[in-house]
């Protein structure tokens, strides 16, 4: 997984109060969306999905 | 100049309905104060009559609701009431505009080399309201938005300065932004929709003059 | 198409998840249901573009920190 993606996103994700990261719906992935908890949780642990957010982030210039 | 206030508020559909509505809230604190005004309502806020009043009785603040371009704002439904031509009504004037994206091109031009202030959106004035709601006195979601921009008319009327009301205005946007944020089940959209005016309130001419 | 497929579809889903009794007045373009509101966005005329620019606008205050900062210091 990209380093840089990944750093960037846990920095702008520690800055959001507690209720965006779990209502803001952040990107979808196959027709499933996720807030900025679940794409955490998913980077964080660098599944396949995990992968697929940091480049649809990336891509929608969203980090 | 008078310490006179001039008010429109066109009622013709939702959207104007809640603001003038609200913009009663603030006539309703004009009254208790024994502040003067006219108030044109309804199909009674159109150009020829606000023009009239305008130079006859010369008001200092003017506080406008109604729909609005980058380059003019309407009364009653299609009829311009000002626009970019009518610089010169305008000097030494409290103008506060809630209406959509004024500021961008209206309030930058006529109130940046002017006596007077410019309180306005460069973005479209939106705000949610709750359709189970028959009316706006029982539509808590646009209180959200609405209170705060009452803020703005309410600080000038007080005697504080143009650049003090246009601050108390984003601070009560703020506050209620981080009131639904601290709120258990708080409305998806909402808060973004109170972050568009936020960001897209500016206050354009002489930040120090009163009413 | 003046947005990708990615933003669009972020957007539908962002507003697709607001309350269903509530409308948005957007100025002169009128007040629109959840409903008409999804579809706006999906024929990204007037109403659909005005829609993603606030989403877009909101997202990158959260991302670039304007949003907290801005609660920060209320």
């Amino acid at each position: 997984m990209d380093d840089e993606a990944k750093i960037k996103f846990k920095k702008i994700f520690a800055n959001l109060p507690s209720k965006i990261r779990q209502d803001d719906i952040i990107v979808v992935i196959e027709n499933k969306p996720y807030n900025w908890n679940a794409a955490y949780f998913e980077i964080n642990n660098n599944t396949p999905d995990g992968k697929k957010i940091l480049e649809k982030l990336l891509e929608m210039k969203i980090i | 100049m008078n310490k006179l206030i001039l008010i429109t508020r066109p009622d013709f559909d939702h959207t104007t309905s809640y603001i003038s509505y609200y913009a009663g809230l603030v006539m309703k604190k004009m009254d208790d104060q024994g502040i003067p005004y006219k108030s044109f309502d309804g199909k009674n806020a159109v150009r020829d009559e606000i023009h009239k009043f305008l130079l006859k009785k010369d008001p200092k603040f003017l506080f406008l609701n109604g729909h609005g371009n980058k380059d003019s704002i309407e009364g009653t439904k299609g009829n311009i009431i000002f626009d970019t031509t009518d610089k010169d009504l305008f000097k030494g004037k409290m103008v506060y505009a809630r209406s959509c994206l004024l500021g961008q091109n209206f309030g930058k031009e006529i109130f940046q080399h002017n006596d007077g202030c410019f309180i306005g959106y460069v973005n479209p004035f939106i705000f949610f309201i709750d359709d189970t709601q028959s009316h706006p006195s029982r539509d808590k979601i646009a209180g959200y938005y609405l209170e705060p921009s009452n803020e703005i008319a309410l600080s000038i009327i007080k005697g504080n300065s143009a650049q003090e009301s246009h601050d108390r205005g984003r601070k009560a946007m703020l506050k209620n932004m981080k009131k639904l944020l601290l709120e258990e089940n708080h409305p998806a959209g909402v808060v973004e929709a109170l972050w568009n005016n936020f960001d897209g309130q500016v206050l354009f001419g002489d930040g120090e003059i009163r009413f | 198409m003046k947005y990708s497929k990615d933003v669009k579809e972020l957007i539908t889903e962002r507003i697709s998840v607001m309350p269903s009794n509530f409308k948005l007045s957007i100025g002169n373009y009128g007040t629109f249901s959840k409903e008409q509101l999804l579809q706006s966005i999906q024929d990204e005329d007037k109403v659909g573009l005005e829609v993603i620019r606030m989403q877009l606008n909101f997202i990158n205050a959260l991302t670039s920190g304007r949003f907290t900062d801005a609660l920060n210091n209320e």
